[in-house]
């Protein structure tokens, strides 16, 4: 049995497609929320790496505070021993050669001093050396 | 052919679809599987990997002195721990770590292999050994940050400041008393880690500190003390003894020292005994000491008067079946004496006018029989029976002070109610508490104790008291250039067989200087001494080394001129010393001569030439002429401390402008001034 096929030349050359603004439309809608989805996609996964890599930063400079916080603890602790008065004592009478002051040797100021005498104060003084100018005086023994 | 790829192209797809089908529901299965069945399992699983709770343990406050040195510091040390599952080998790591920790070996292995998980090896590493761990780098040995607590005075007020356990626990002293304020509440840490172990988030709850403590004490008063009283009791071979000095207007503790001492850093290496504080638990019948009591309220209620004369019956009365003896025989004393030198007989005479009720009236007022409520723990309320229980005998006891039991800190109180005009005041020790920049005043006087005796009283005991020191049984408790009253006491203790014992005694002296104006209240116990024993003679020399240097360290102005006794008894010249106000030894020419003879040479207006004799002595600047007239001495250069020797030698004054060293004066150097001329001086740090 002969099957016989016939060929029919269809010349659609001349057919074009017409632009379908509607579908322009829709992909490059979709389009532009692909790219917008994929970069709050990678905003987010920047944010959530910054916040990994923010983390670790954030735990070295707490263990670094808290690092230099004890070695202030401890400045202040060697701080304390070396002002132990035993200490000094020792160093004083020992090293140094120091003995408590006698009696009379000890000057007790009643009152801090000015740290600048009045102006005539100086000149009254100079003309009448012996003459006791001022009332208030440091308290020698 | 084109067909046949035709039509199996639909079916590539769809096999390939349902391979995708099929690989999704697997996935989406086991995901459901995870995230919905194993999610309780496997969210637990995932949070002991990667997360980490743990305690952060609070900062115990610093306990500082009056002046904001620091008593007690917390300090963050290492403490090690191993998770023992995660060690290979358990015997390896043991001797290892047994080596570093000092610590036995086999103790160290049992520790391992008691669990499996969490085990201390050793809390609160020193830096040494905590360095010796980590160099190990061991599996499964991890550190920890604890605080510990370290005194970095050692035994300075040890008994005082307590200690606190391994668990920063206080366990005694202003550590126990006021461990709910210092220390602080622990916080919380949530750690989020990766697979290295390192964290990279955390959810904190921060501890809160514990609160600072500012106390009374002074840290050099307190040093001062101790050095006297350790030198004092190991002298007499004694057993003990105590000093508590007190501000007696405030009732603010300046020192308390016990001794034998221990050091808190290491207490436990000390027996029991010694953590024991003297100060406020030892209770002892105070002897003669409590004749001021007897006195007080005969005086204050009018029963006697300080000249009137009381018959010491030759130094012996009959009370009951007793006969109560004097240390020597008196006749006619008048009651300043009587208390000058401490007669029993004049003191039970005393005690009878005054009567049982009225004198354990008095004697509550004046603070006995109850704790003073000072800020340690354990503070013991002596011993003071009712008046209803007292015989006869009992009174004329405790008129001479027997048969009462006080305490170091309420003899001290009582007596700092002499030296403030007969009002009592409340002892304490810690001044204020600090959180942060907040400040609270610890120390709440509440109602003020009131007054005990009047006025007058006060002034007619302070009088008798200072005659005790001057003339009586308390000589050698005088002081250079300050007047002091006291009294002495010699107690005998109580032998195990109930009867006062001829051998063992308690000294002591309880007193306050200057007289006028009290900077100081001080009582001194030394317990059993051998030897001398005596109050006079061991307690007495005690209070008078301590006053005399804490009233210069505290710049209390002399009230009095030695005696010639005293000039005698100086030591010669002290060393040069250095001017540490200016930050610089004076030169070596400008030491100054501080004997006795110097000063009186340059009082009478003689030169004060150096003793060829004596060393390291240099020639005062400046000279005397016969006219009278002083030629002024240049102090260009000088520290204000030697420009005032030097013109206090010459027998001139000085007014001062500024600090530093001298660079201007006037009159000039070389001009001839009156004695007793002042000199304008102007220091500065700037040359």
């Amino acid at each position: 049995m002969t099957e016989i096929y016939i060929v029919r030349q269809i010349d659609n050359t001349r057919l074009t497609q017409e632009f379908d603004y509607q579908r322009t439309k829709e992909c490059l809608w979709l389009m532009s929320l692909g790219i917008f989805c994929l970069l709050v996609f990678l905003f987010l996964a920047w944010q959530h790496f910054a916040v990994i890599r923010d983390g670790y930063q954030g735990e070295l400079l707490k263990r670094e505070v808290s690092q230099l916080s004890e070695e202030n603890s401890q400045l202040v602790l060697e701080r304390a021993s070396l002002r132990r008065p035993e200490r000094i004592d020792l160093i004083a009478r020992g090293e140094l050669g120091l003995c408590a002051p006698a009696h009379d040797q000890i000057v007790v100021l009643s009152t801090p001093f000015p740290s600048e005498p009045p102006a005539t104060l100086l000149a009254r003084s100079d003309r009448a050396p012996s003459e006791p100018a001022l009332s208030k005086a440091a308290l020698v023994r | 052919m084109p067909p046949k790829s035709r039509e199996s192209f639909p079916a590539r797809i769809f096999i390939l679809s349902g391979f995708f089908l099929v690989w999704a529901v697997v996935l989406a299965s086991r995901l459901v599987h995870l995230q919905i069945f194993q999610y309780t399992d496997l969210s637990a699983k995932a949070e002991r990997q990667q997360s980490r709770s743990f305690e952060i343990s609070p900062r115990r406050g610093t306990i500082y002195d009056r002046h904001g040195r620091e008593l007690a510091v917390s300090v963050n040390v290492d403490s090690a721990y191993a998770i023992s599952s995660e060690i290979k080998d358990p015997r390896q790591t043991g001797d290892a770590l047994a080596q570093a920790l000092g610590l036995e070996r086999q103790a160290v292995l049992a520790k391992l292999k008691a669990t499996r998980g969490f085990v201390w090896l050793k809390r609160k590493l020193d830096a040494a050994e905590a360095s010796k761990v980590k160099a190990l780098q061991l599996r499964g040995v991890y550190f920890e940050k604890e605080s510990k607590r370290f005194y970095p005075n050692r035994e300075l007020a040890a008994h005082v400041l307590g200690y606190v356990g391994i668990d920063d626990e206080g366990l005694s002293g202003l550590e126990f008393a006021y461990q709910k304020r210092i220390g602080g509440l622990p916080g919380q840490v949530l750690l989020h880690t990766d697979a290295h172990q390192r964290s990279f988030s955390s959810v904190e709850r921060p501890p809160e500190p514990g609160e600072d403590l500012v106390l009374t004490i002074d840290q050099t008063l307190q040093y001062l003390v101790e050095q006297e009283l350790a030198v004092q009791v190991k002298e007499s071979n004694a057993l003990g003894g105590t000093v508590i000095m007190m501000a007696p207007h405030s009732g603010e503790v300046l020192a308390m020292a016990s001794y034998p001492a221990f050091n808190p850093n290491h207490y436990s290496k000390y027996a029991p005994e010694l953590w024991k504080n003297r100060a406020i638990v030892s209770v002892y019948e105070p002897g003669s000491t409590f004749k001021i009591f007897t006195a007080a309220t005969a005086l204050e209620e009018r029963l006697t008067r300080p000249d009137e004369l009381i018959d010491c019956l030759r130094g012996a009365i009959v009370v009951g079946k007793h006969r109560i003896r004097d240390h020597k025989p008196y006749g006619l004393l008048p009651v300043r004496e009587v208390v000058a030198y401490s007669s029993n007989v004049g003191a039970v005479q005393l005690g009878f006018r005054i009567g049982k009720e009225r004198f354990e009236r008095y004697i509550y007022a004046f603070g006995f029989g109850t704790p003073t409520d000072v800020d340690l723990p354990g503070e013991a309320k002596g011993l003071l029976r009712p008046s209803s229980q007292w015989p006869t005998v009992t009174l004329a006891n405790i008129a001479m002070g027997q048969g009462i039991g006080v305490t170091p800190i309420q003899l001290v109180t009582a007596v700092s109610l002499i030296a403030n005009g007969g009002h009592r005041v409340k002892p304490h020790i810690v001044e204020r508490t600090r959180s942060g920049a907040i400040e609270k005043v610890s120390f709440e006087p509440g109602a003020p104790p009131g007054r005990v005796i009047s006025r007058e009283t006060a002034a007619l005991l302070a009088d008798m008291l200072t005659g005790v020191v001057k003339t009586g049984t308390a000589k050698s408790s005088q002081l250079e250039g300050f007047s002091a009253a006291g009294k002495t006491g010699t107690a005998q203790k109580v032998d195990p067989n109930g009867r006062y014992s001829h051998t063992r005694f308690i000294a002591s002296f309880v007193g306050f200087a200057p007289v006028d104006r009290p900077e100081i209240a001080m009582v001194v116990t030394i317990d059993e001494p051998r030897g001398r024993y005596y109050g006079g003679e061991v307690a007495a020399p005690v209070f008078r080394n301590i006053a005399e240097q804490a009233l210069r360290y505290l710049t209390v102005s002399p009230d009095q001129e030695l005696t010639p006794a005293q000039l005698a008894k100086r030591r010669p010249a002290h060393n040069p010393i250095p001017d540490l106000a200016s930050d610089e030894f004076e030169p070596a020419n400008a030491s100054w001569e501080g004997s006795p003879e110097a000063m009186l040479a340059s009082q009478t207006g003689g030169t004060a030439t150096p003793d060829a004799s004596s060393s390291g002595k240099v020639e005062v600047a400046g000279s005397f002429n016969r006219a009278g007239t002083i030629e002024v001495p240049d102090l260009h250069g000088r520290s204000l401390r030697m420009a005032i020797v030097n013109l206090s030698k010459l027998g001139l004054q000085l007014e001062a402008f500024g600090s530093g060293l001298v660079v201007e004066q006037s009159p000039a150097s070389a001009s001839r001034v009156e004695p007793g001329s002042k000199i304008l001086v102007k220091l500065s740090r700037r040359h």
